[in-house]
């Protein structure tokens, strides 16, 4: 006995701690000495030291691994295992073993020298049963409706299958009727280039074209000046489009400039360009918006666009070239030209009569054009004019818009059962609506939660919104972009969180998102909102749809 | 001719978002213009002569000093006084005021630096003759002060060597107050031609325009200068001493470079002006939050210093002269000429010096050198208690979470926005129940609502800051938009404040119920930071109480309102406990209420790097418990950098990781692995070390030796030493560290300034010294950090979650025997929160190994020992039984590392007690001595003995 020892038994000693103590029951089995000689050792369980047995649980860390402190803190980042008897054991890391404070995890208050926690492993445990009562309850009733949208889905998978199979004979007869009617056209152009006896009327010839004498109209200067001008319209529109897109893009980034910078930094170059953005888009200045008087600056707004309208008179204005440009553009020229040759024909009695307007004096051309009006549509009525509708040409017109049609039909049917398809496969893909289509029922489901300032507006695998109060569209925080990264589809986790993303660019930060935390519960419903970080929001809400019946839960834990 | 502005503004790279318009720069501020105009004119003339003298004072010979008449030659009529005095331990204080003058010179800085009116010395010897007054004193009789009469000159000899010369360059310029019809009349005739220029018999010295006298405009605002010009030039020489330290705050090297002369590295003077400077370079001599007009000038044989007590904005000119002195010139807007000499002759006299003027920093709360957490915003209670969980989960210890300015509902500090944290006191007390704290931001300005109670209050009582006209409220711009000021000088404030902490209601007035005794409170924008004021602060025309204009008090402005929240944070209990307060402005004197930290830096190498610079400088200053935030403020720091400056931080008295809302989150838990590990490995280093960094606390709390020991104050007679400030000493603990502020280093040097053992911390290996250097490596995981020999450091290596949760854990003592086989060291305990300490209640404990040697033969055998170091001192009543002792009684020495030894001992054993284990393991001769569990008891006396004979 070493004399010392008195001294040591001074201090609340840790030797007297059970060799076992903190050990897990798996490990109990290898915490038993080996003899030798009069001497009992302990190994350490990396197998890199042998250690006197009353080594083990000393409060010294003697072994590399920690393992010989299974009931102390002396080794860093081992773990201690409290038995918790009548309720379940829980493992604790060894940095909070003897700290002082009793560990929620360990109700039996094994983690601190006995006598420091009182052991309240009845009242946890007793108050853990009627948790999980609650949870199990929560699950059974959430799990119904989950149940519920798997049968939507279910349903809905019917609804689509059946829809494919229509889609799919409907495909089939309109096959045919384009086959059908691409013979007709076939015939149409082998008799009009077959026929060369002299025309029976008028109306026949333009049918009769030869194909060489079609492609030698085409070289009329009118005809190629008309390609040329749809070119160069199809291009503008095409820059158009982009110059539009790219002024919206730009508008979105002052309007998120104006509404999101700190008018504190009193800088004057934001400050600047918040204005003029606002002079230019005609808004009200946007700290008598935040002072709440905005009506007087609105007034304003209108009147300018009236004004801009009233210059606009006489040019087509932003709707109509958004109505009837493309059709502009999509003009059969080739019909057209037909058209033309018949109206304006080479060496024809009108031709004097559709010139002489060259050769009238300009106050005089009114009248002169009511008069050709009404002799041309008496020739016509006589049929020795071109003017009105040939019945040769419409007819040919007719089926190669009878054609156009019937292929763009079957495109969309085509198109629409690629959808149909699609959707089908999403509908049980793990990555899409889950394995059990158990989300194809929120699909475009909208939930908001009210902040005070803002309301967030999620719709789910479609967009997140930010609205505020005080009016105005507010942004998009992010378009629906993925489940959970880091699990893997299929894995409960993975569906517990989805990402938004590539949402309205915020002024010196980055592009909003959001990611949406969802757990368990009887409602669809956003319960928090937290911008984490500049831009990137967390927002936490429940669904029934992740939770699964609680069998599901007994099998994985007998797995 | 280039303007400096234009240089200055060349070498600004462009990427960085520092505004140099925003901040005027010497030739934009009128009387720094003038200092710097006349310092050039003293140059140009030849028969350059200061135009002040002094009356032949009358004194005995045993009186401490002398008050006597100025005069100014070029002002013949106005009349100006000088008082010198020579102080306790031989500080001499120089004061010069105008007399009768049409106003009045702000005399009050050190009414606020001061610690009390310093005692005078009963040990001088005065003589006068016709020419000068000389003063002998000192316990050797070697210090000599030398008044010149005419021209003015004072300086102060040791040994028959300059130390410190005032006015011998005659840069003494006190501008007296005149009216602007005068000025105007001056003017008026200067314009006649040159016929009447000689009537401006001032002009050669005060320069023949009037510049900028009466007010003057910055960008869009106009300062009205209604007491006209009043600043004050003095220049301060060093003739015998080549390094100069201090004046911080500046981000530059820690000993400063020349701003005139051919050896330049800047072209303004540093300037002394708190302001609240965005996204500041790493590299300047501009004006940042805080202002300690202290100097310490250096040689090997010598160490002087000057505390200019003005507390308005000043410029300082420093030349290092070819003969190796320093010329410095300083150049302040108002106020008194108030000089204090500090004779040293070391380093550690100076600071002891400054320390018995301006105190000491107190004993801080012990949690506040654990790790602190913050971020610009956690946004939320359960954000917080979120950010803990996950700190726990990863098992990092943390002590401190921190909620900076949103958590405020429309920025009115104190009140809780309760969409977001609704239930504040539960979220405290979810952070506390694991023993750790919260801080929280209350800054200085309140926003003008009257539905908030704190600014309605202080309305009532009228102690806001006055606009220039004297009545009423100013009026700016702050973070909750428009913002009045709470006047500090104002003595009926200082209730008003201490009130408004209360955790409890009393006399129905609002108070921080919602808050806990614990939260400690951080201080920032206290520069004061106003976003639409000149310079980003506030206008120099304001009023504050007492008449004066916010141009006097600018620099102590930001001292007042730390001291009343560190005096409110005391009040809260009873006892009162040490509460903890950050602040971001500072001045002289602030160390007594908290810590400080480097404001808002960018996360780059060079901020990371500065940052060390700039925390030595605040050591220098008087400031120890200093840091720099983690991370950077501004941007996003790779790992590599982040780990990096975990490092720094935990090598800096004060350590907080700290965020810019705009930034990615950082917390270290979000690490990705090895980067992860790596930090958890250097927070537990820095809690495993808090015993050192407590007992160095306890040491600089009496003596004013800074916590953070650069070269020059551990080796004040190594020249080689004196230029280096990226590696440092802690405390007088032994351990040397140099932490890593580069990207991609395999290795470092470390410089050595003496032929002794270092042990590295880590793999125990000794080094000896080659060519003053030790070469270490210092890959990421790597830190480069030695334990001189000699030394003893107690640590407590358990990983604990936060560091009162380690009170009763265990003492590991790595000994580092010196060369000649000894070692010390000491570690200080007490309850880390009240004011025992006062009575006595530690446990301060010495640590000894001393080796015997046999003549011809190595050390024969070990004693290591620990001895009662309190019991020593007459601090308390001191009682080895105290109430503290008694509760760490329980505390074990588990571990003693013995480095040093060349050969296996034959035994160790307690002293009159048995056989230990132990292990001896050895490479290359480097033996390292593992005795396992001596069963001793930290508060005990105690003794092993290791044989090796």
């Amino acid at each position: 006995m070493h004399p010392w020892l008195l001294l040591a038994l001074a201090l609340p000693s840790l030797a007297a701690l059970d060799k076992t103590h903190g050990v897990p029951p798996s490990l109990v089995s290898k915490y038993v000495p080996s003899t030798k000689g009069s001497r009992q050792t302990w190994t350490c369980l990396d197998g890199s030291k042998e250690i006197a047995w009353s080594a083990v649980n000393d409060d010294y860390c003697d072994c590399q691994d920690g393992s010989d402190e299974p009931g102390s803190s002396a080794c860093p980042n081992n773990k201690f295992y409290c038995r918790n008897e009548g309720h379940i054991g829980a493992t604790i890391q060894s940095s909070h073993v003897n700290d002082g404070l009793c560990e929620q995890e360990c109700c039996d208050g094994s983690d601190e020298l006995p006598g420091v926690c009182p052991n309240t492993c009845q009242e946890v445990g007793a108050e853990h049963k009627k948790k999980m009562e609650a949870e199990r309850k929560l699950r059974k009733t959430g799990s119904k409706i989950r149940s519920s949208y798997i049968a939507y889905a279910h349903k809905e998978k019917k609804r689509l299958e059946t829809l494919i199979a229509d889609l799919v004979k409907e495909i089939e007869t309109r096959e045919k009727e384009v086959e059908r009617l691409r013979g007709i056209k076939l015939v149409q152009e082998s008799r009009a280039f077959v026929v060369t006896q002299p025309f029976s009327d008028i109306a026949e010839r333009a049918e009769s074209l030869s194909a060489d004498e079609l492609e030698h109209k085409k070289q009329s200067p009118l005809y190629q000046s008309l390609l040329v001008h749809n070119t160069a319209l199809k291009s503008l529109q095409k820059e158009h489009k982009k110059h539009l897109e790219r002024e919206k893009a730009l508008g979105d980034i002052l309007t998120s400039l104006r509404t999101g910078y700190n008018p504190n930094y009193q800088d004057m170059a934001v400050l600047e360009a918040v204005r003029g953005w606002e002079a230019l888009a005609g808004l009200p200045h946007i700290n008598d918006v935040r002072k709440g008087d905005d009506g007087e600056a609105d007034a304003t707004t209108e009147k300018q666009k009236t004004e801009d309208d009233v210059e606009d008179e006489g040019l087509w204005n932003a709707a109509k070239i958004e109505k009837e440009l493309d059709q502009l553009i999509k003009t059969d020229h080739v019909t057209l030209l037909l058209e033309h040759d018949q109206l304006v024909g080479p060496a024809s009695a009108q031709s004097l009569l559709l010139e002489i307007s060259a050769y009238l004096p300009d106050a005089l051309l009114p009248s002169y054009y009511s008069f050709r009006d009404s002799v041309l549509s008496a020739l016509s009525v006589f049929g020795i004019g071109r003017g009105g509708t040939s019945d040769a040409s419409a007819e040919s017109n007719r089926a190669r818009v009878a054609l156009s049609d019937a292929e763009h039909s079957l495109k969309l049917t085509q198109d629409e059962q690629r959808t149909a398809n699609e959707d089908l496969m999403d509908l049980f893909d793990p990555d899409g609506f889950g394995p059990e289509g158990e989300w194809k029922k929120l699909d475009g489901t909208c939930l908001s939660k009210d902040t005070g300032d803002y309301t967030y507006e999620v719709c789910l695998f479609n967009e997140a919104r930010q609205i505020p109060k005080s009016g105005g569209s507010g942004f998009s925080l992010g378009k629906f972009s993925s489940w959970n990264k880091t699990a893997r589809p299929g894995e409960p986790e993975y569906y517990t969180r989805q990402h938004y993303t590539q949402g309205a660019k915020c002024w010196n930060g980055p592009h909003r998102s959001v990611e949406l935390v969802l757990t368990c519960g009887t409602e669809n419903t956003l319960l928090t909102v937290a911008e984490m970080e500049k831009c990137e929001y967390q927002i936490t809400g429940t669904t029934p749809a992740l939770c699964r019946p609680l069998e599901d839960e007994h099998t994985k834990d007998e797995l | 001719m280039w303007s400096p502005g234009t240089f200055l503004l060349l070498l600004l790279p462009t990427v960085l978002a520092f505004k140099p318009s925003d901040f005027k720069t010497c030739s934009q501020s009128g009387f720094c213009r003038r200092g710097r105009a006349l310092a050039e004119r003293s140059q140009e003339l030849s028969s350059w002569h200061s135009p002040y003298s002094i009356e032949p004072p009358e004194l005995s010979p045993h009186q401490p000093g002398f008050t006597t008449n100025v005069h100014s030659s070029v002002y013949p009529n106005v009349k100006f006084v000088l008082d010198v005095i020579i102080h306790e331990e031989g500080i001499v204080r120089v004061r010069m005021d105008e007399e009768n003058g049409l106003r009045k010179r702000y005399n009050e800085a050190t009414q606020w630096a001061l610690i009390g009116e310093p005692l005078l010395s009963d040990d001088v010897l005065w003589t006068v003759d016709s020419k000068k007054a000389k003063a002998v004193y000192g316990s050797k009789k070697d210090m000599e002060l030398v008044v010149d009469f005419n021209p003015l000159k004072i300086t102060l000899f040791r040994g028959g060597v300059e130390q410190v010369v005032l006015n011998g360059r005659g840069l003494l310029h006190m501008e007296h107050f005149r009216t602007k019809e005068d000025s105007k009349l001056a003017e008026h005739i200067e314009g006649e031609g040159q016929s009447v220029l000689q009537v401006n018999s001032a002009a050669w010295f005060e320069g023949d325009t009037q510049d900028a006298f009466w007010d003057e405009t910055f960008s869009t605002w106009t300062d009205t200068k209604p007491k006209g010009p009043e600043s004050l030039s003095l220049d301060i020489t060093f003739p015998n001493h080549a390094h100069v330290y201090g004046i911080p705050q500046h981000a530059t090297n820690l000993s400063l470079p020349s701003t005139t002369g051919p050896t330049a590295r800047y072209t303004d003077p540093f300037r002394l002006y708190n302001a609240d400077v965005f996204e500041y370079l790493a590299d300047s001599p501009t004006s940042l939050y805080g202002s300690i007009p202290l100097m310490h000038a250096h040689s090997a044989t010598s160490t002087v210093a000057v505390f200019n007590a003005i507390a308005s904005e000043t410029w300082i000119d420093i030349t290092h002269v070819e003969k190796g002195g320093v010329e410095t010139h300083w150049i302040s807007e108002s106020g008194i000429l108030d000089v204090f000499l500090l004779p040293g002759p070391t380093p550690a006299d100076v600071f002891t010096q400054y320390a018995h003027l301006t105190g000491t920093a107190p004993l801080p709360a012990h949690w506040s050198l654990g790790y602190h957490q913050c971020r610009w915003n956690y946004v939320s209670s359960d954000d917080v208690r979120g950010v803990q969980d996950r700190f726990d989960e990863d098992d990092f210890p943390v002590d401190v979470f921190w909620l900076d300015i949103e958590y405020a509902e429309d920025h009115k500090y104190f009140m809780w926005n309760k969409k977001t944290f609704p239930d504040p006191v539960e979220m405290t007390k979810d952070v506390e129940a694991v023993e750790r704290k919260m801080v929280i931001i209350v800054d200085p300005h309140l926003k003008r609502s009257n539905d908030y109670p704190v600014y309605k209050r202080a309305s009532e009582l009228e102690v806001l800051v006055k606009p220039k006209s004297g009545e009423g409220e100013y009026e700016g711009w702050c973070w909750p938009g428009s913002s009045s000021w709470i006047d500090f000088f104002h003595p009926g404030s200082w209730d008003f404040w201490i009130s408004l902490f209360k955790t409890d209601t009393i006399d129905s007035q609002w108070s921080w119920t919602e808050s806990t005794n614990n939260v400690g409170i951080w201080n920032d924008m206290n520069e004061p930071s106003v976003f639409n004021g000149p310079e980003i602060t506030m206008p120099k025309d304001n009023i504050h109480y007492g008449g004066w204009e916010h141009r006097d008090v600018h620099n102590i402005n930001g001292m007042l309102f730390a001291n009343h929240t560190f005096q409110a944070a005391e009040a809260r209990t009873d006892p009162p406990r040490r509460p903890f307060v950050l602040t971001r402005a500072f001045y002289a004197g602030s160390q007594r209420f908290g810590a400080m930290w480097t404001g808002d830096n960018l996360g780059t190498w060079e901020h990371m790097a500065v940052g060390i610079k700039m925390v030595l400088a605040n050591g220098v200053g008087g400031m120890p418990f200093a840091g720099s935030d983690v991370g950077g403020f501004f941007g996003n720091p790779e790992p590599e950098m982040l780990v990096r400056w975990y490092v720094v931080g935990a090598f800096s008295p004060f350590f907080r990781a700290h965020a810019h809302i705009d930034t990615k989150r950082r917390e270290p838990y979000l690490l990705e692995e090895p980067y992860k590990s790596l930090v958890r490995d250097i927070l537990r280093l820095r809690y495993s070390m808090l015993p050192v960094w407590y007992t160095a606390f306890r040491e600089t709390s009496e003596s004013g030796v800074p916590i953070l020991r650069p070269q020059y104050v551990m080796f004040p007679e190594d020249d080689a030493g004196f230029g280096i400030d990226d590696q440092f000493y802690v405390g007088s603990s032994g351990l040397l560290v140099k932490p890593v502020t580069e990207k991609g280093v395999k290795e470092v040097s470390v410089y050595i300034a003496e032929d002794q053992v270092y042990y590295d911390y880590f793999t125990n290996q000794p080094h000896r010294p080659k060519n003053r250097q030790i070469t270490l490596p210092a890959n990421l995981d790597q830190i480069p950090l030695l334990i001189r020999g000699g030394s003893i450091i107690p640590t407590r290596e358990r990983p604990r979650r936060s560091s009162p949760l380690m009170k009763h854990d265990p003492f590991t003592l790595r000994i580092a025997l010196d060369t000649s086989g000894n070692a010390r060291g000491e570690v200080y305990l007490d309850d880390g929160e009240t004011y025992g300490y006062g009575k006595g209640d530690v446990v301060w404990r010495g640590f000894g190994a001393e080796s015997t040697k046999r003549k011809g033969k190595g050390i024969g055998a070990v004693r290591i020992s620990s001895v009662d170091l309190a019991v020593r001192t007459q601090v308390g009543a001191y009682d080895p039984k105290n109430e503290f002792a008694r509760s760490v009684g329980d505390v074990r020495v588990e571990k003693l590392v013995v480095l040093g030894l060349e050969k296996k001992p034959l035994s160790v054993g307690l002293e009159g007690g048995s056989e230990l284990e132990w292990e001896f393991a050895s490479k290359d001769g480097a033996g390292v001595l593992v005795i396992k569990d001596p069963a001793v008891r930290v508060v005990d006396d105690w003794a092993v003995v290791v044989k090796l004979e």
